[in-house]
């Protein structure tokens, strides 16, 4: 019997939150990144992830080990109380691991039976997309906030479709 | 004649239990000094046909007898102590009353099932009896309609003969009674345009009689000077009514859109919310397309019929009501040759409605089939792929989609039949007034304007008509689906037996069940008279193959049932009279089926406590192994789970529902586990995780494995319902029963599966 509870290796029960002070981020010479922990220990390329991206990005962010399933080395509330070098490099990161667009305004729609052509005007710029099967492929967050994957799997936040112009708000509504 | 029989709730018990002179003769011969306690009538002979048996309890002895000439044929005679239990054995339409006698199964008496109710308080009766305890009363559960005998759904009290239409639709517009104001401006919209839509045909009448056709001297003259200036006048005024009756009814639809919508709204939400409160025992008779088609197909007929159908029918009434006043007073002859026929024709749908009603309801019954099928067969499109079972769903369908298909034509065609007909008949009355009216024209006692302000009214008559006929449809259709909508409204609660009341401070898990007896069909126990007792941060293993009845006990221990007989106590309190809402809260799950909802995973997580912060959300995750998962998911906590947990794995989704457990914190907490389709890693992870959660509370574990079975503190063997086996796995295994056998077979499973690896 090897299959009873006590004799497996136990993974900790407990998060590990970290403070801002607690944590410095470098490049180092060699270009890579450095995550110090504390005195105690330092993360070769660390991983920063959110704990929740869409509904509080902010809130807290993992500093993981570089390895896809790598182990966490703690939670970060309040990150953007780091220092300044710290930050900048944190933010770079998020900004290229989570992207993203927030879309301003809705240019144009065209509707070809099942597909939308769209001309977006987003936070990265003007963006001409494709949805299909549009209905699929949208989040729906609390009564305002959509997200919607576009035909090749790119996402489009519009985090409150009341505040969209009245053309916008009235194209939406023709493919939502 | 059948259903008089019945006519009174009274009289079919009274019928139960009068026993016929000869049975009376031959047990006052068996036993002169005993009274009959626990009577039962069957409606089979000893032979299997249709006739009578009786079984009668008197003194200490079970008699069953049949009438047969002055004195009845005694058929069994059973002293009472050589009994030992009795139950229902299910036969294919029938059941049969049976004893357990010297532990051999006897079969007492055999009736069909329309008896069923009645033997299962027989057997309850008799059954106390045997064990000595206080014979029950009688429980006549009213199954019958109370006014036309007909039988009811144990669920509903609405009998579908008895319920009129005319209590449907008060009843639909009891539903409006709070939007009164708009629904009288409605009401008025449409007397004032009805009153403009009147006027045309009588300006026309000015018209032709003043200036095109004027016939009296006074007239000419008239026409002659003012002719153009008063054409003028009447056209303006044509105009004017017409755009005024227009805007009205504008504004008119405008509101009734807004009334059918918020009526059927409210309609709707009132029946959700039912169906969150319904008992388990409904959803266990109703498949969940039906319910679903209820909600949608139900709720948009009623809907049609509000916003649509209803002010309709009104308008068209005040127009007929109108049209009739106006041409009645100019030339009532005439009236009545154009009226009558109309009003014949009316009469003569009346039978239709009914033709209609069942033509729809039998459409819309079909639907909800047809729903379930579809349903019921995407859910488990891997199974069907797996076993290339295609062609076999696809007859299944057709044979469905035919059936819906035949009764909806049916019920079109009808309709499509009766209604050009009616148009035709409805007509004839105008051929009616071309004649006859033409012939007053033509001697002069009729002027050409009044035949044409006749005719005029004439079609503004048979539309309306015309409508009222069409108006079958709408309504038979909708009142159908309004009778559907009640009737899951009028269902019963799920704690409407017994209402409890109390909330505890705090709930520390203490479980009793004191000969606990249940059945899902009332008469059929599958829990036989179970005891156990369990301590407060106890956790109790049951034990035993598959059937037995761990999962009713678990049902019974939730709440979704209530138990039959006996008493299931938590903290020394019976859980009738603890408050629902409170108890439930208290109580825990991690069912061997994850249930998911469609949402974030942190919604997941704190489905049982939706204030929960961020922090105890990923503190739960955390102690269930499933954090890091999470966090590596794209959207981490906000990851959507997909319907019923569809976008993750089997292993992640038990320790999103154990998480869920951990941050409800229950003091009860219900384990089915199952850790069969996951790797041994992730069940390492799921162990562990269990093993926090189970920590400090009351756990009801569905023990599958030995490590489970041997961290339980008490184990329940159960067999056939009952339990036969109860103390910690040490005292089982030392006893050498059922539970070393069991025991046994995990060994040499696990030892055959150690060398497969």
């Amino acid at each position: 019997m090897t299959d009873t509870p006590d004799q497996t290796e136990k993974k900790p029960e407990k998060l590990r939150y970290l403070d801002p002070e607690q944590v410095k981020v470098v490049r180092g010479e060699d270009g890579s990144l450095y995550a110090h922990i504390g005195d105690e220990l330092t993360v070769l390329a660390p991983r920063f992830v959110r704990a929740r991206p869409l509904s509080d990005p902010d809130r807290y962010i993992s500093i993981r080990g570089p390895e896809p399933n790598g182990r966490e080395f703690g939670l970060l509330g309040k990150w953007r109380r780091l220092d300044a070098e710290s930050r900048r490099l944190v933010e770079a990161e998020l900004e290229q691991c989570y992207l993203q667009a927030r879309v301003t305004r809705i240019v144009s729609l065209k509707d070809y039976g099942g597909l939308q052509s769209c001309l977006l005007e987003t936070d990265r710029g003007p963006r001409q997309v494709t949805f299909r099967d549009v209905r699929d492929n949208v989040i729906y967050f609390g009564a305002s906030r959509v997200l919607i994957t576009d035909a090749e799997g790119n996402r489009y936040d519009i985090p409150d479709t009341f505040a969209l112009d009245r053309r916008s708000r009235l194209l939406l509504a023709r493919i939502l | 004649m059948q259903f008089r029989l019945y006519a009174r709730r009274g009289a079919s018990l009274a019928r139960e239990q009068q026993l016929p002179e000869s049975i009376q003769r031959l047990i006052a011969d068996k036993c002169p000094d005993g009274q009959p306690s626990v009577i039962g009538r069957s409606d089979l002979g000893s032979d299997g046909k249709y006739g009578e048996q009786w079984l009668a309890l008197v003194g200490d002895r079970v008699l069953v007898c049949e009438p047969d000439g002055q004195t009845g044929k005694l058929l069994l005679d059973l002293p009472l102590r050589d009994i030992s239990e009795v139950d229902i054995e299910a036969l294919v339409g029938g059941s049969a009353l049976r004893a357990s006698v010297n532990g051999r199964k006897v079969r007492l008496i055999c009736f069909t099932n329309a008896l069923s109710n009645q033997f299962g308080r027989v057997r309850s009766q008799l059954d106390a009896a045997a064990k000595g305890k206080p014979i029950p009363e009688p429980e006549e559960k009213l199954l019958r309609c109370q006014t036309c005998g007909l039988v009811l759904g144990e669920d509903t009290r609405v009998c579908p003969r008895c319920s009129r239409r005319g209590a449907t639709l008060r009843r639909l517009l009891g539903y409006a009674r709070p939007y009164r104001a708009k629904l009288m401006l409605t009401g008025a919209l449409m007397l004032i345009g009805t009153a403009f839509g009147l006027l045309p045909p009588y300006l026309t009448k000015l018209l032709v009689d003043k200036v095109l056709a004027p016939k009296s001297p006074v007239d000419k003259a008239f026409a002659a000077q003012h002719g153009i200036a008063l054409l003028g006048w009447l056209v303006l005024a044509l105009a004017a009514s017409s755009i005024l009756s227009t805007a009205l009814q504008v504004w008119r639809n405008r509101l009734t859109a807004w009334l059918g919508g918020k009526v059927s709204f409210d309609i709707r939400a009132t029946l959700y919310e039912k169906l969150q409160w319904l008992s388990m025992r409904y959803y266990d008779r109703h498949p969940a397309g039906a319910i679903i088609s209820r909600l949608t197909q139900d709720s948009g007929g009623v809907q049609d019929l509000l916003a649509f159908g209803l002010p309709f029918l009104v308008a068209n009434l005040i127009t007929i009501i109108g049209v009739s006043a106006v041409i009645s007073v100019t030339n009532w002859r005439l009236a009545a040759l154009a009226i009558v026929p109309a009003i014949l024709v009316s009469l003569g749908t009346r039978p239709l409605w009914e033709k209609m009603r069942s033509a729809f309801h039998a459409f819309w019954y079909r639907w909800g089939r047809y729903h379930s099928l579809v349903n019921d067969a995407l859910n488990r499109v891997k199974v069907i792929k797996a076993f290339s079972q295609q062609p076999t769903e696809l007859q299944r369908y057709n044979i469905r989609n035919t059936d819906l298909m035949s009764a909806s034509v049916y019920a079109e065609q009808t309709w499509g039949t009766i209604f050009p007909v009616l148009w035709l008949l409805i007509g004839s009355g105008s051929l009616l007034v071309w004649y006859f009216g033409g012939v007053m024209t033509v001697r002069g006692t009729l002027t050409l304007g009044e035949l044409m302000m006749f005719l005029g009214y004439l079609g503004m008559l048979y539309g309306p008509l015309n409508f009222l006929t069409n108006v079958v449809q709408w309504v038979s259709r909708a009142l159908t689906a309004a009778d559907r909508i009640f009737e899951v409204l009028d269902a019963e609660f799920e704690s409407e037996k017994t209402k409890g009341d109390i909330v505890p401070d705090r709930i520390r898990g203490a479980v009793e069940f004191r000969n606990v007896v249940f059945g899902y069909d009332r008469h059929h126990p599958v829990i036989k008279d179970v005891s156990f007792q369990v301590e407060p941060g106890h956790m109790l293993g049951l034990v035993g193959k598959s059937g037995v009845g761990k999962t009713t006990i678990i049902n019974l221990l939730c709440r979704f049932y209530d138990a039959d007989e006996g008493e299931i106590l938590v903290d020394g309190i019976n859980l009738g009279d603890l408050s629902l809402w409170a108890y439930r809260g208290r109580l825990g799950a991690v069912l061997q089926e994850p249930f998911l909802i469609a949402g974030t995973i942190a919604e997941n997580i704190a489905y049982g406590k939706p204030d929960a912060s961020l922090e105890d959300i990923m503190a739960a995750a955390k102690l269930a192994n499933a954090h890091d998962f999470i966090i590596n998911k794209p959207d981490g906590y906000d990851e959507q789970v997909g319907e019923h947990g569809s976008r993750l794995s089997a292993g992640e989704k038990q320790r999103v529902c154990i998480a869920r457990a951990v941050l409800h914190d229950p003091a009860i907490l219900i384990l089915d586990e199952a850790t069969a389709n996951v790797d041994l890693e992730t069940e390492e992870q799921i162990q562990q995780a269990i093993a926090r959660l189970v920590e400090g509370r009351t756990t009801f574990a569905i023990a599958h494995r030995l490590s489970t079975l041997r961290n339980a503190d008490k184990l329940l063997v159960i067999e056939d319902g009952k339990v036969v086996e109860f103390g910690t796995h040490q005292e089982l295994e030392e006893q050498k029963g059922v539970y070393y056998n069991l025991l046994d077979l995990h060994r040499k499973t696990s030892m055959v599966k150690a060398v497969g690896d």
